[in-house]
């Protein structure tokens, strides 16, 4: 399973490295998004510090829609996932590879979406620590949730209005306990005892596990 | 009473009453496109089925 | 569908879940008295809980039934339809809850709507199953779909204990008091706590015998999709230079039909 996750994952981030989707339009998208909420709120810099997290992890939940209806768009287009599952690969790996290459997809666009987020907000950041260990456990989750409703949506023609109907209520959570781990990391707190990391990793490891234990009825039913 | 009162009682009795109306109606189209017909006019008297 | 016998119960069931609200509603309205603290609002209290409880019920029995569809040996397009029926009726209760408590909430303390843990995982939940509904309107061969369905029923049942404790955390760690203030709360007794009691079970039967019909909708509406596909099989069939052997019909939704025991 394992072996088969990387493999997917590879092959995943390879197509992206050559067709660089994810680089040329997500990115920008989600860039656009944090330039956009500026002008909804205030260009007090008291806001905009004060509400940065929050709208830093709203970006990011909007791009990752667009992220992981691409990832299961490579696999549908011409039904390649029954491709796959005929060379025996292991439905549980396709997800976790999935989940694997759209969650470093998603990391990457959150570093730079962090930087455009200092430059434009001006937040202080304090408990560096906290900040990055709760952004890989939140991304984990997006991830995971993501890519398994994606799955469920994909049969569907109007999948693109069906995925955020289904996944931005299933990942509120991970939207409240990034946006608030990452206030009080940046209060300066870097403790990771944190009660809102702890709910990112539950978050992250039941996605996790759900996906793997029923992505093979999903491919399949 | 204080118009609150009544607007939350009008509402679950409006409510559960219209969506049982709904269902009543829906079962009896249901059941009519159900019953034997002639092959043809089949279609037209099958009414909305989802 | 339906033998006389099952139809005759439903009926019943119908008429004493009608007679059952009418006694909540005079008793609630004009018997009760009108509590020391909230007045006459009180009376909110003998539908509001009701509808929350009626929601939580049927959304466990969608889970349930995704459950038993998704465990190969009770796997039966039964289970999959008792899962979308209860959750559309779970949906209509979930949206009767927050249109009481709404208006319940506006007297008492003085806004339509508060971010209260209850409130907020109450609305979640409402467009989690709103989304379930949505996914099952996919068109899809019956199996796929009861499948699909089943994994997200279960998945949004799942999500339902995290959604409630982040929302819980979200307005505890960071606000002292919520709104909801204790003193609010009136201490039940007497012909309140029975109105409230047959509320609850006035509208546990107004659901069940909503569960009822929707089940049997349902099943009518697998049968006819199934007697449509059957003759455009047979059209095929029939068709000259068609090997009969290419297409088979798909013999495991023919049974659903029946009454069942839910």
């Amino acid at each position: 399973m394992w072996r088969d996750a990387l493999l997917i994952a590879g092959k995943d981030l390879r197509i992206e490295l050559r067709s660089k989707v994810t680089f040329n339009q997500i990115l920008p998208f989600g860039f656009i998004v944090l330039i956009v909420f500026a002008f909804a709120l205030d260009t007090s810099p008291d806001t905009l510090q004060m509400v940065a997290p929050g709208l830093f992890w709203l970006a990011v939940l909007i791009s990752s829609i667009l992220g992981v209806d691409r990832a299961i768009a490579i696999e549908t287009h011409d039904n390649a996932s029954d491709g796959l599952l005929v060379y025996g690969v292991d439905p549980g790996g396709i997800f976790l590879g999935k989940v694997a290459s759209v969650f470093v997809q998603l990391f990457l666009l959150e570093i730079v979406l962090t930087i455009a987020m200092i430059v434009l907000y001006g937040p202080k950041i304090g408990g560096w620590p906290l900040v990055t260990i709760s952004a890989v456990f939140a991304t984990l989750g997006i991830s995971a949730a993501g890519v398994l409703y994606s799955q469920l949506a994909s049969s569907s023609k109007a999948k693109q209005t069906l995925l955020p109907l289904l996944l931005v209520p299933v990942a509120s959570p991970v939207l409240l306990a990034a946006t608030k781990s990452w206030q009080d990391a940046f209060a300066g707190s870097a403790w990771l005892v944190d009660p809102w990391l702890r709910l990112l990793i539950v978050f992250a490891v039941v996605y996790l596990a759900l996906g793997t234990v029923f992505y093979n009825s999903i491919l399949e039913g | 009473m204080n118009g609150y009162v009544e607007a939350g009682y009008l509402a679950v009795l409006g409510g559960l009453g219209g969506y049982s109306a709904l269902l009543l109606n829906k079962s009896k189209k249901l059941k009519r496109s159900l019953l034997p017909v002639k092959a043809k006019d089949d279609r037209d008297e099958s009414g909305p089925q989802q | 569908m339906g033998s006389k016998r099952y139809q005759r119960l439903r009926r019943a069931m119908g008429i004493v879940s009608v007679l059952l609200v009418a006694v909540t509603v005079v008793l609630g309205l004009w018997v009760t008295p009108p509590d020391v603290v909230q007045g006459q609002l009180v009376r909110l209290i003998y539908v509001h809980p009701p509808m929350a409880w009626v929601a939580y019920l049927a959304y466990g029995v969608t889970s349930l039934a995704s459950v038993l569809y998704l465990w190969r040996r009770t796997r039966n397009l039964r289970w999959d339809l008792l899962a979308a029926s209860s959750a559309e009726v779970g949906v209509i209760f979930t949206g009767l809850t927050l249109i009481t408590g709404s208006i319940w909430g506006r007297p008492a303390w003085g806004v339509w709507w508060t971010w209260d843990a209850r409130l907020t995982t109450t609305a979640l939940l409402f467009v989690l199953y709103i989304g379930y509904l949505a996914l099952r309107r996919i068109p899809a061969d019956s199996h796929q779909r009861a499948v699909r369905s089943a994994i997200a029923g279960l998945i949004a049942f799942i999500d339902v204990p995290i959604v409630h404790q982040s929302v819980v955390w979200w307005r505890t760690l960071h606000q002292g008091a919520t709104v909801l203030n204790p003193s609010l709360s009136p201490r039940i007794h007497g012909e309140m706590a029975s109105t409230l009691l047959l509320g609850f079970i006035a509208f546990t039967f107004v659901y069940v015998w909503m569960l009822l019909h929707r089940y049997q909708i349902a099943a009518l509406e697998q049968n006819v999709l199934d007697a449509e596909l059957e003759k455009l099989i047979q059209e095929r069939r029939n068709e000259p230079g068609l090997g009969s052997s290419q297409i088979e019909s798909s013999g495991d939704a023919n049974n659903v039909g029946q009454p069942s025991k839910v």
